[in-house]
């Protein structure tokens, strides 16, 4: 007799993640004695993001580029006029007999640096918003794209996703955390400003800053791009607790120091968040990279840890980009003409979910990446 | 000569059993790409190697025991329509009589001291 074993909305704990994630004892086996035979000391290996993987620390980079086959060498971004300069090597090898067992290693291959889309909110009051939302979904999406170049307020956004009179019914124990990279982040005084001027309700609303591998917090010098992230998420959710991730790593060289920043930015966050025991159940993201600067090794891997996350209960919101199906010309880095989509957005047609969200700016972008998402489940990828 | 045969016979146990024990060595010397780009990625440019005594951090992600572990859970917990079935190894009449002793402990432990 058959009966339905329901698993819906039972999300599993860090040690039942683990014990989904862990690799066979052969796999561990024969890479702890391939590491040993290149003289890596046991005591700089540790295994990490959530049992999956293994960390390993302070590995001189001519002993790195021994064990991988590799020529790692500083590599600057030439498009900014940042600084911004990261250690890679543009390839690299491991033995025959652990290609069964390695699925990726990183920093590698891995070129493309956080960035973010373009954010500015657009203008759109009030009373717009409010002949938008009562319109039907089929007229709403004519409005929007008839619309342009104006702010998107947070009434307009409260009223787009019906929260004007929700009241949160789990203050106890949800939260919702924002990522933070490259040594951004928001200002309390100016989001104090910023909800007098848009929700004098929330007046009180304030966050909690999460330092994540060296990442700083100056709340003198704050950044505009995480003030926005952090307002305009307050603007919705107050007063649900916010936690800013300030993270570190940020991929930059620092100059003088000799030493590059540590790791890789997302796989620290990401480490350090699927250790913690509890986890915010809403995450923002609003870095984004074209799927085509990523290995696909490297990409897949990132994505089964968002998938990690969706186990234990979070719902990971990702930037699907500024404009849709992809910015520019649509020329890949081959040099063929395709659409370029946003990773971490990817990731949902694949190996995880992650809803992929168009900036508040270009509410036409948040339509074509919808549609996108529907033309890529119809393809079945 | 059949302590000859026996000698023989011991040492290629011997031999066999030392195979048996020791797994054979990896095949370190056996190097396959894991990634290569053609050239250096677009927008990037080589300032060439780091200063000596650099240090990294590396990241080895590690193929699970079941490949969609993860990903077949995921979906169970995220999705209703994509639940497993389980097969009963407990006849139905049992499952009946044991809902009902539990029900009467606890109307006998409702009314404290009467006889079920």
């Amino acid at each position: 007799m058959p009966l339905l074993y329901v698993r819906y909305g039972r999300h599993l704990s860090k040690e039942q993640v683990a014990e989904l994630v862990a690799p066979h004892k052969e796999t561990l086996e024969l890479v702890h004695s391939w590491l040993k035979h290149h003289g890596v000391p046991s005591s700089s290996i540790s295994t990490s993001h959530g049992g999956g993987w293994l960390t390993i620390t302070n590995v001189p980079v001519s002993q790195a580029d021994e064990l991988l086959c590799a020529s790692y060498q500083l590599y600057r971004y030439t498009v900014t006029n940042e600084t911004e300069v990261v250690l890679r090597t543009v390839s690299y090898a491991i033995p025959a007999a652990l290609h069964t067992h390695v699925q990726t290693v990183a920093p590698t291959t891995h070129f493309a640096s956080p960035r973010r889309p373009l954010q500015t909110p657009g203008k759109r009051s009030s009373e717009e918003a409010i002949v938008m939302v009562n319109a039907t979904s089929e007229e709403r999406v004519g409005v929007l794209s008839r619309r342009q170049g104006g702010e998107v307020m947070p009434p307009f956004l409260r009223a787009l996703y019906h929260t004007e009179n929700y009241v949160p019914a789990a203050m106890d124990w949800n939260s919702l955390g924002i990522l933070g990279l490259r040594n951004e982040y928001p200002s309390q005084v100016d989001l104090r400003q910023f909800m007098y001027n848009f929700r004098q309700d929330a007046l009180s609303a304030a966050f909690t800053v999460e330092r994540v591998n060296g990442g700083e917090y100056d709340p003198g010098r704050p950044t505009t791009e995480a003030s926005v992230d952090m307002q305009y998420a307050e603007a919705i959710a107050y007063p649900t607790p916010h936690i800013f991730y300030s993270t570190g790593g940020p991929l930059y060289w620092p100059a003088g120091t000799g030493a590059p920043g540590p790791g890789d930015a997302y796989l620290e966050w990401l480490k350090y968040l699927l250790y913690q025991p509890k986890i915010p159940a809403t995450i923002s993201i609003s870095y984004a990279n074209p799927e085509t600067s990523l290995p696909r090794a490297y990409a897949t891997t990132l994505c089964n840890l968002f998938a990690a996350l969706g186990l234990r209960g979070v719902s990971v919101l990702v930037a699907a980009g500024d404009y849709g199906v992809g910015p520019g010309d649509c020329i890949d880095s081959s040099g063929n003409f395709r659409f370029i989509p946003m990773f971490p957005a990817t990731c949902k047609c694949g190996d995880s979910s992650l809803p992929g969200l168009a900036s508040a700016r270009n509410t036409q972008a948040q339509e074509v990446a919808h549609q996108t998402t529907t033309i890529c489940r119809s393809l079945g990828h | 000569m059949r302590h000859h045969w026996l000698s023989v016979l011991s040492v290629l146990s011997a031999i066999l059993l030392a195979d048996l024990a020791t797994p054979p060595a990896p095949l370190w010397g056996d190097i396959r790409v894991m990634h290569t780009w053609n050239t250096v990625p677009a927008n990037w440019e080589s300032l060439g190697p780091p200063p000596a005594g650099t240090t990294i951090d590396l990241y080895i992600a590690l193929q699970p025991r079941r490949e969609s572990a993860l990903t077949d859970a995921l979906y169970e917990v995220s999705n209703p329509g994509n639940q497993k079935h389980v097969v009963l190894t407990t006849p139905p009449h049992v499952l009946v009589l044991t809902c009902a002793a539990a029900l009467c402990q606890i109307w006998q432990t409702s009314i404290q001291g009467t006889s079920c």
